[in-house]
């Protein structure tokens, strides 16, 4: 199966500022990823290096088995804060995907608009948030792209607004197939949705992976006070805090933990994922973690 | 993507076009009067020395009527036409697009940068020249007259509102606007900078690009103070310069001077007794003086025969300037948009 | 058509909170064999999950023998779970009544017998998944 996106020592610098560091990534094809990390991680930058508009500085990326171009049918982009042209009507919007797309579906751009409660005659400067990311989507997906990459496309909107985007997002997958990409700060709403995570803290991939994956091999250790010397092969510490009398730890393993000297306890995703940001805080986000397929 | 351009242009487009259509109405209205009055003051089918006066009568009595009001309405337009077209159809036009963050919208559908970008040059640039080019045309045609009875069309605020250069200044605008936006990134900022700029080309135009252009000729004639002469004189130290307009009817006098036998611009000095404020009888004795002086004219100008020649000139280099900015444009664009 | 939701804070799996929504529609009646179920498009729709939970829920579902997969017209139920109506484990029930008096007399309160059942159930279904 050709990798969504992949990427080999990816680097992008502007000046003297690094957006993103060394980093590498084998996305799977066929899943919904989450991208998620701290404003400022380089979820923005490495999204619009895969859609093409933006060029690296260093490494290699490759989406979809070649090189991203800026104007690939093949890949669709709602970027950060669903900008639309305010002077176009809603119908405008659809033409210019009709004109624009050779492979441009009609029919599910104009039942999507129908769907979400949308006046085709609407100026988009009139629209709401919600709205405006919901005709974004459309104009997206609409061209059906193997690889919808979405920029923070929820986190300007209200509760309600989020839910139905998402919904429409799953409900297109689910139609179509497609790889999605999604960047997020908010991790809640990414466990309903996402099977493929990936944590950019600092310009750096601290882990990525599948989702069950995850939640099967992290785990949290609490016990008595100790040095983190060696934990045995086979495992990596994510984030560590003591106490004068109790230490606890993250830690990722691929084999059970047996030691009865800790108290092991599962993980959800949020956890994880803070896990994984404050560790790399700590650590002067020197760590790089891949996961597996 | 034409249909997209199209439909982001519209506006400006329309709103461009009545314009026009407001001054071809002018000169469509006035274009009898012009034609009327041309044979009524017995210009039109004149010949030899009686079009001289004729011409005269002709271009007077077209000041009381709405012609000559139309004329500079139109010759306003045709240079404020750049400056139009580069500032609001220009410099919005990529400039926008970055600024509202469109640009990330419209790269990600199936057209690539450079597609996009060509043609909305070409339309862009294509209706510039075209509202230009027509505008001109008209007026050149409706000038006619007036331009025969004044022999003026060498003149060089005449000469860049007749022909073929309004095209090639109109298509150079809108292109400089467009990669002024680019570059600046920020609508306003890439207006006022566009509006700078062709406001100098235009003024740079007469004075630098079109004499080197034109490589006029020089001539030097014995100086004849008959005319209407100027001077201008310094009491104490006798230093004294000399003004007469050279006689060169249909030309484009570049520059002209009085020379002394050895080539050298006169300067002097002057005879108080029989020139200047002091002397007497100044009107009679001075330009006997001057003529005894052993003076000549040296005059560059560019004939008016050489009207077309120089027109096609300088199209060709607005044309080539255009050229250049258009493939800068496109380089940039794919490279280092962002 | 039943109609699914989720609740993401109860700690059990999405895919698993979804085969318990239709076992319970299944044995309340809501459900009955022949009966249709959403289409994993109209369950994302619904509830914005990853198509590929529903999949898995389905699947599931079809292992255990309660639905099966038509090709091209959808996934419908096959027997119904309204027949092992409570009615018949009345000695179960029995025997759990004699359970909760024997809690109660060691001393238990309400919320203690809640947490003791609840924490040897979960430890039960883990045990067995």
């Amino acid at each position: 199966m050709t990798s969504a996106l992949l990427a080999d020592g990816l680097t992008k610098r502007y000046g003297r500022r690094t957006a993103l560091k060394d980093c590498t990534l084998d996305i799977p094809a066929g899943h919904v990823v989450g991208l998620v990390g701290p404003n400022g991680a380089g979820k923005s930058t490495l999204l619009q290096l895969a859609c093409g508009l933006l060029e690296a500085t260093a490494g290699r990326i490759e989406v979809l088995g070649a090189r991203p171009v800026s104007g690939s049918s093949q890949v669709g982009f709602v970027a950060q804060d669903t900008p639309v042209y305010a002077g176009l009507t809603i119908a405008d919007h659809l033409r210019m995907g009709a004109h624009l797309n050779p492979s441009w579906d009609a029919t599910l751009a104009d039942r999507r608009i129908a769907q979400v409660g949308l006046d085709p005659a609407q100026k988009a400067g009139k629209l709401s948030g919600g709205q405006r990311a919901q005709l974004a989507l459309t104009v997206a997906a609409a061209k059906r792209p193997n690889l919808l990459l979405l920029d923070e496309p929820v986190a300007a909107l209200d509760p309600l607004a989020r839910r139905n985007f998402l919904q429409g997002l799953m409900e297109l997958t689910a139609e179509q197939g497609m790889s999605i990409v999604m960047s997020s700060h908010l991790v809640a709403d990414l466990e309903r949705v996402c099977d493929y995570l990936i944590v950019l803290v600092a310009s750096r991939v601290q882990v990525a992976g599948d989702v069950d994956d995850l939640l099967a091999t992290h785990h949290r250790l609490v016990g008595q006070r100790r040095d983190t010397a060696d934990l045995g092969a086979g495992r990596a510490l994510v984030e560590q805090s003591h106490t004068d009398v109790q230490s606890t730890l993250v830690v990722r393993s691929t084999a059970p933990i047996d030691d009865p000297s800790w108290q092991v306890d599962q993980l959800d995703l949020e956890d994880i994922v803070l896990a994984y940001m404050s560790g790399a805080a700590d650590n002067g986000s020197d760590q790089v973690r891949e996961g597996q397929r | 993507m034409i249909w997209m351009t199209w439909r982001q242009f519209r506006t400006p487009a329309l709103a461009t076009g009545a314009l026009l259509l407001v001054l071809l109405g002018g000169l469509a209205l006035t274009w009898a009067e012009v034609t009327d009055l041309a044979a009524r003051t017995g210009y039109t089918g004149c010949q030899g020395d009686s079009c001289r006066a004729a011409g005269e009568a002709f271009l007077q009595a077209l000041q009381s009527g709405w012609a000559s009001e139309i004329h500079l309405a139109a010759i306003a337009a045709l240079y404020l036409l750049p400056a139009l077209v580069g500032i609001f159809w220009g410099a919005p036009l990529v400039a926008r697009e970055l600024e509202s963050g469109t640009y990330r919208m419209v790269f990600s559908q199936s057209v690539s940068r450079g597609r996009w970008l060509l043609v909305k040059l070409a339309v862009g640039g294509g209706a510039a020249a075209l509202s230009a080019g027509v505008l001109s045309l008209m007026l050149s045609m409706w000038a006619q007259p007036i331009d025969g009875a004044s022999a003026d069309r060498m003149n060089p605020l005449v000469f860049a509102a007749r022909g073929i250069v309004p095209v090639g200044y109109a298509a150079l605008a809108f292109v400089v606007g467009v990669t002024t936006g680019l570059l600046l990134r920020r609508t306003l900022a890439a207006m006022a900078v566009t509006l700078l700029v062709i406001v100098s080309l235009q003024i740079a135009a007469p004075f630098v690009v079109r004499p080197w252009l034109a490589q006029p000729a020089t001539t030097v004639s014995p100086l004849q103070v008959d005319g209407a002469y100027g001077i201008s004189m310094s009491a104490d130290t006798g230093r004294m310069t000399l003004h007469v307009e050279p006689e060169r009817r249909g030309d484009w006098v570049v520059s002209s001077a009085t020379i002394t036998s050895t080539g050298a611009e006169f300067r002097g000095p002057a005879d108080m007794t029989q020139c200047g404020p002091n002397a007497p009888r100044d009107r009679e004795t001075c330009p006997r003086w001057l003529e005894e002086q052993n003076l000549s004219l040296k005059v560059t100008y560019v004939p008016g025969s050489k009207f077309w020649n120089l027109q096609w000139r300088e199209v060709g280099v607005l044309f080539a300037l255009t050229a250049v900015l258009s493939l800068f444009s496109l380089w940039w664009i794919r490279r280092r948009l962002v | 058509m039943i109609e699914f939701h989720l609740d993401s804070r109860s700690g059990v799996a999405p895919y698993m909170q979804l085969i318990r929504q239709v076992r319970h529609a299944l044995r309340l009646g809501v459900l009955n064999a022949g009966d249709k179920l959403p289409t994993v498009k109209e369950v994302v729709a619904q509830v914005a999950i990853n198509p590929n939970t529903v999949s898995k829920a389905y699947r599931e579902l079809e292992y255990e023998g309660l639905v099966a997969a038509r090709p091209g017209m959808g996934t419908f139920v096959t027997r119904t779970l309204g027949g092992d109506s409570l009615s018949k484990h009345e000695p179960l029930r029995q025997d759990l009544a004699r359970w909760l008096t024997e809690a109660r007399e060691a001393g238990l309160d309400d919320e203690s017998i809640e947490a003791l059942f609840l924490s040897s159930f979960r430890a039960f279904s883990e045990a067995r998944a």
